[in-house]
C-alpha cells in the first residue's frame, strides 16, 4: 500500500490530458508527475497520438494531405492539430476538422484545397448547399502535380480561378478563369 | 440468444478474430475459420448530423457476407476510467448493436481515451486506486445490468512509469472481477511488451492473477519502435506469444475464446492469405484438443 498524498483521479487525468498535448511542463509537485514528464514513453505516445491522426487525415482528406506533404508541412501541421483542439476519434469527423483548421490557413493554396474537399465531403454527407473557391492557380495543374512528381504549379499574379461545388452542377464541380489584363 | 459457431467448435476456446469493416472478401474468407468475429464498435461507426450511429455499410456486410455468426464486441472508445465522465456515444452504439446482432460477450480496456470529454489520442491505464477501483466497480455493474451478455475487462499496456496505486496489477484485476463478476481479457502479446518496456515479471503476474475469471484471450503481433514495443497489432503472432498462450491456457479453465487481433490498416501488409493461414495455425497449434491434453498434463 502506498500513504503519500495523491491527487485525486480526476485531478491527475486532467494532468495527463496536459502532459500528452504538451500543455504542462515541470516541475509538477507531484513526484510520479514530475518522472512522467521526464519519461522516454510521453514522448513516445505523443508521437504515436499524432501518427493516428496522421493516419486518419491521410485517410479522409487524401488531397490536402498530399498537398501538405509535397509542401513539406504535413507532420507539423498534424501534430499541431492534435495538440491544439479536441480530434474527434472518428476517422470521417476527424477529417472534417481538420479541413475545417486548414481551410483557415494563411497559405492560399491550401486553403483552397481544404475547402474544396471539405466542400466535397459535405456534398458527401448529403449537403444541398453550395460551395465557392478562390484559387491563386490553376486547380487542374495542382491536381496534376500531386498525382505526379512534378512541381506545385506557381501562383499566377494575373489570373483567379473559381471552383463552384453544388449538386446542380453535372459531376458537382466546375472551375472558371478570369484573366486580370 | 443461441449462440451460434460457424466452425462447429463444441468444447474448449474458440478461436476468433477481428474484423473491422469495408472488406467484405476478407471477410468471406475469414468467417469458416472461426467461431466468433471480434467486432469494434468504434471502427464500424461514423457520425453523422444526428451524431454516432453504426455504418450501415459495414452493418449490411455483417448482416449478408457474416449471417450466423456470433460477435464478441471489443471496444475501445467508452474510456470507462474516466473519471470525467465516461463516452454515451459508446454506449448508444452498444446499445444499438446488442439489439441487431447475436453478441456472446462485450469487452473493453481497462483504460481512459478522454478527458473532461477531450479525445486524449491514446488510451492511459487508471492509477490503481480505491477511487478508481470503486468508479470501475459501479460502472461494470451499469453494464451488466444493461445488457444480459458478460463484460470483460482488458489490460492494456503501458508505456508511462508506474502510478504508485493502493494495488498491484493482479490485486487490481482480481478484485474488479471478484466484485462485480465481470470477466477479464487477457492479451498476451500486451503482457510481452510490458516485459520488454518495464521489466514486467509476467511468470509473477500470471501467479498472482485469478485465472479463472479469464474468459478471452488475445493474441497478436507488434513491432519495437523507438525503444518501445508497442501495441500496435501489425504482424503475426509470434512463438514467444504462443508459448505463453498456451501456458494460461493449461491454467485458466474457462477461457471461451482465443482471439487473433489485427488493424486493419495491417492487411494490405499482411495479406488475406496470411491472416487465414494464421487462423489455421492458430487452431491447429493451441486449440486442438490433443494441444489441450498436452499443456495440462
Amino acid at each position: 500500500m502506498h500513504t503519500s498524498a495523491k491527487p485525486a483521479l480526476a485531478e491527475y487525468q486532467k494532468a495527463m490530458l496536459d502532459l500528452l498535448k504538451e500543455r504542462a511542463s515541470a516541475p509538477f509537485s507531484d513526484p510520479h508527475l514530475a518522472e512522467v514528464v521526464h519519461s522516454p514513453g510521453l514522448g513516445l505516445l505523443r508521437e504515436v497520438a499524432v501518427w493516428w491522426r496522421g493516419f486518419a487525415v491521410e485517410s479522409a482528406c487524401p488531397w490536402t494531405a498530399g498537398l501538405l506533404k509535397k509542401l513539406g508541412r504535413f507532420d507539423s501541421n498534424v501534430e499541431e492539430f492534435y495538440r491544439g483542439q479536441n480530434v474527434s476519434p472518428y476517422v470521417e469527423k476527424a477529417g472534417e476538422e481538420f479541413l475545417f483548421r486548414m481551410s483557415a490557413s494563411p497559405e492560399p493554396l491550401v486553403a483552397a484545397m481544404a475547402r474544396l474537399e471539405l466542400a466535397l465531403m459535405r456534398m458527401r454527407q448529403g449537403s444541398s448547399d453550395a460551395y465557392l473557391i478562390q484559387w491563386d492557380r490553376n486547380p487542374d495543374d495542382v491536381f496534376k502535380s500531386l498525382k505526379s512528381t512534378q512541381d506545385l504549379p506557381p501562383a499566377e499574379a494575373d489570373a483567379l480561378y473559381r471552383t463552384y461545388v453544388s449538386r446542380d452542377i453535372p459531376g458537382l464541380v466546375r472551375c472558371e478563369c478570369d484573366t486580370m489584363s | 440468444m443461441e449462440e451460434r459457431h460457424l466452425a462447429g467448435q463444441t468444447s474448449g476456446p474458440a478461436l476468433a478474430t477481428t474484423y473491422e469493416g469495408n472488406d467484405p472478401r476478407l471477410l468471406e474468407r475469414i468467417c469458416p475459420l472461426v467461431d466468433y468475429l471480434e467486432i469494434s464498435p468504434d471502427s464500424i461507426s461514423q457520425v453523422t448530423t444526428q451524431g454516432c450511429a453504426l455504418n450501415p455499410a459495414i452493418m449490411a456486410e455483417l448482416n449478408s457476407v457474416a449471417r450466423g455468426t456470433t460477435f464478441l464486441i471489443h471496444g475501445v472508445g467508452l474510456s470507462i476510467a474516466s473519471a470525467s465522465g465516461w463516452s454515451q456515444d459508446y454506449i448508444r452504439l452498444l446499445d444499438d448493436l446488442f439489439s441487431r446482432l447475436p453478441v456472446a460477450w462485450h469487452s473493453e480496456h481497462l483504460a481512459y481515451t478522454m478527458v473532461e470529454g477531450e479525445q486524449l489520442g491514446t488510451m492511459l491505464p487508471p492509477p490503481r486506486t480505491q477511487e478508481a477501483l470503486d468508479m470501475l466497480c459501479e460502472r461494470i455493474s451499469f453494464l451488466q445490468a444493461r445488457y444480459k451478455a458478460p463484460f470483460l475487462l482488458e489490460k492494456v499496456v503501458r508505456f508511462l512509469p508506474e502510478y504508485p496505486g493502493d494495488y498491484s496489477e493482479a490485486e487490481f484485476l482480481n478484485t474488479l472481477a471478484r466484485n462485480t463478476g465481470c470477466g477479464l481479457l487477457l492479451d498476451v502479446y500486451n503482457l510481452e511488451c510490458d516485459q520488454k518496456n518495464f521489466a514486467f515479471d509476467i511468470d509473477r503476474f500470471l501467479r498472482d492473477l485469478d485465472l479463472r475469471h479469464v474468459v478471452e484471450m488475445h493474441l497478436a503481433g507488434g513491432v519495437e519502435y523507438a525503444g518501445f514495443q508497442v501495441d500496435v497489432h501489425s504482424q503475426l503472432t509470434q512463438e514467444s506469444t504462443l508459448a505463453i498462450a498456451a501456458n494460461v491456457l493449461a491454467r485458466a479453465p474457462h477461457v471461451r475464446a482465443v482471439t487473433f487481433e489485427y488493424l486493419k490498416e495491417a492487411v494490405p501488409r499482411l495479406g488475406h492469405d496470411a491472416i487465414c493461414g494464421e487462423l489455421q495455425r492458430l487452431r491447429h497449434t493451441l486449440l486442438s484438443a490433443e494441444v489441450g491434453h498436452a499443456h495440462i498434463s
